[in-house]
């Protein structure tokens, strides 16, 4: 692997991201409305009669909100780095460069997943902290993170590489931006299902909990190679031009 | 040297390239001629190991380009028609990013970056987003970025296209200058005065190769060679015997130039000048008339549909 390679595109691929006001707006504005959501139902709730019963009912629901970043990022930096390649008539002095096929999508997948990770953990703890702001405010003592949490932790890299392989295998068929970020955007959502299913909530069990996330990973690495396979530098030359 | 085998390519039932073959020497500059959809582009790309031929086979400095299209990318430089920059980012940056990905270490590849950018007035405009450049600049620094590893083999597809005449000449200077240094240098163009003046060798290709020769023998062998006399006055009595001639193919008047075809006119045009003085005319001037390469080229090329590049 030529890691030097891989860094340089994941950089220019950022670059690229951070100078899109569309793509930077959009998954920007995610993490903001979930965090003032999330703090303000929480502040409401508390001061309900029942406050206390019902915040331990809705805080493992709250932090699943978190999950919809890395499947949501990922969808919208993924599909629109090779699209945008597209558009720019770009991937043909990419790929006469010597990188193979493996090397331009870990960087464009690192470009994807590394901001998705630093958005979703850096809106969590944003969430812990707001939340527990008010809570300390109010009873007296913090009530996030809680054990399941550790769970969902867990989960939420899974997810984010699951969401940039299937925006990437979408990204390779379809020539438009937005539409790339509309079915990517969109085929993420069996993965968020999936993973609100296997979040804690429904599934207590440890032994249950492992299975769940060596099923992701299995998933991810399918995915994976599927895309791989798919992105053929040369069907992409031919049907791009 | 690059060598292509009986290449052909196909999209679906389109036939883009049939079984071309040649061989191109070290240092010398190549051009591929043809009309739109002949099949230049599908070449150099296959060339370049970017596509893989549908049969066939092409190699440079004897590697395999379809086995081994890592190492030929290592050692080619390749602008394609279309420029293909990251538009928002800035020139250098750009040239920057694909520098890193041939390999090129600090601090040669800022140096080489000034030197080039330099080279083709863009220095002063390093910094600005590629968004804000014209058409032309575009281009040139796609040639640009086609150069940044010192590649031995480059494929320069219509290099001079979206260029003014200034910038047009200083592309044109490059390319004799990559020459000089050794380099080997393909192009494909629409233009043939350019490829008169740059190639060694020209390939008029349309789906498969059509001629392969020097712009001069091309025009050898498809035109007899036509000496133009200027006379003072001329009537059509010359006409009649400069035709009874037995080396004169041909013998026109327009006005007081006469157009002769004739086989070997560095052996018979002192002939043409002594029985035209002898028969009382004054002979002004004697020139040849030299074909342009887009006479050669309309000559071998034939009205087609056009097919994907």
């Amino acid at each position: 692997m030529n890691w030097p390679a891989i860094i340089e595109i994941f950089k220019k691929d950022l670059q690229e991201t951070t100078r899109n006001r569309y793509v930077f707006l959009s998954i920007s504005v995610l993490p903001i409305i979930n965090i003032i959501e999330n703090v303000f139902a929480v502040s409401q709730i508390i001061n309900l009669p029942s406050g206390v019963a019902q915040l331990s009912q809705i805080l493992p629901v709250t932090s699943l909100v978190v999950f919809l970043i890395p499947s949501v990022v990922t969808a919208l930096l993924a599909s629109t780095s090779v699209v945008l390649e597209k558009n720019n008539r770009s991937l043909e002095p990419l790929l006469a460069t010597p990188i193979t096929d493996a090397e331009l999508l870990l960087g464009k997948c690192l470009a994807a997943f590394i901001p998705a990770m630093v958005m979703s953990y850096g809106t969590l703890a944003v969430l812990i902290g707001a939340i527990d702001t008010v809570t300390i405010g109010k009873l007296g003592y913090a009530v996030l993170p809680t054990l399941g949490m550790v769970y969902q932790f867990a989960l939420i890299p899974l997810i984010g590489l699951l969401g940039t392989f299937v925006s990437l295998l979408v990204s390779t068929k379809i020539k438009d931006v937005r539409a790339a970020q509309q079915v990517s955007t969109f085929a993420v959502l069996p993965i968020l299902a999936f993973a609100a299913l296997i979040s804690g909530i429904y599934v207590v069990d440890p032994i249950y909990q492992i299975a769940a996330i060596v099923i992701l990973a299995a998933v991810v690495v399918i995915v994976a190679r599927v895309t791989i396979h798919r992105f053929s530098r040369e069907s992409i030359l031919v049907s791009w031009s | 040297m690059i060598k292509a085998l009986s290449l052909s390519r196909s999209f679906g039932a389109t036939v883009a390239v049939k079984d071309l073959s040649f061989e191109i020497k070290e240092g010398e500059v190549f051009a591929l001629l043809g009309p739109n959809g002949a099949g230049k582009t599908t070449t150099i790309r296959m060339l370049t190991g970017l596509i893989t031929p549908t049969s066939g086979t092409c190699s440079i400095e004897g590697m395999d380009v379809t086995r081994n299209p890592m190492q030929v990318h290592r050692n080619v430089g390749v602008q394609p028609e279309v420029p293909g920059h990251y538009d928002t980012l800035t020139a250098q940056r750009n040239l920057e990013f694909y520098g890193k990905l041939f390999g090129v270490k600090q601090p040669q590849l800022g140096l080489r970056i000034r030197d080039l950018l330099q080279s083709f007035d863009l220095w002063d405009r390093r910094s600005d987003a590629v968004q804000t450049y014209s058409k032309g600049m575009k281009q040139k620094l796609a040639i640009i970025r086609a150069l940044l590893h010192d590649p031995e083999y480059v494929f320069l597809d219509e290099p001079m296209s979206g260029l003014d005449p200034v910038a047009s000449k200083t592309v044109k200077d490059f390319i004799l200058d990559l020459k000089a240094k050794g380099k080997t240098v393909v192009l494909s163009t629409h233009n043939l005065d350019d490829a008169d003046q740059l190639s060694d060798r020209v390939a008029v290709i349309q789906g498969g190769l059509i001629a392969l020769d020097t712009p001069d023998n091309l025009r050898a062998n498809l035109f007899k060679r036509t000496i133009v006399f200027h006379l003072k006055a001329a009537d059509d009595g010359v006409v009649a015997k400069l035709r009874a001639l037995p080396f004169v193919r041909s013998a026109e008047r327009s006005e007081n130039k006469l157009v002769l075809e004739v086989e070997n006119p560095e052996e018979e045009n002192p002939q043409v000048v002594d029985l035209l003085v002898k028969a009382g005319y004054r002979v002004q001037f004697v020139g040849e008339v030299r074909h342009s390469l887009e006479e050669v080229y309309l000559k071998l090329v034939k009205p087609s549909q056009e097919a994907p590049q």
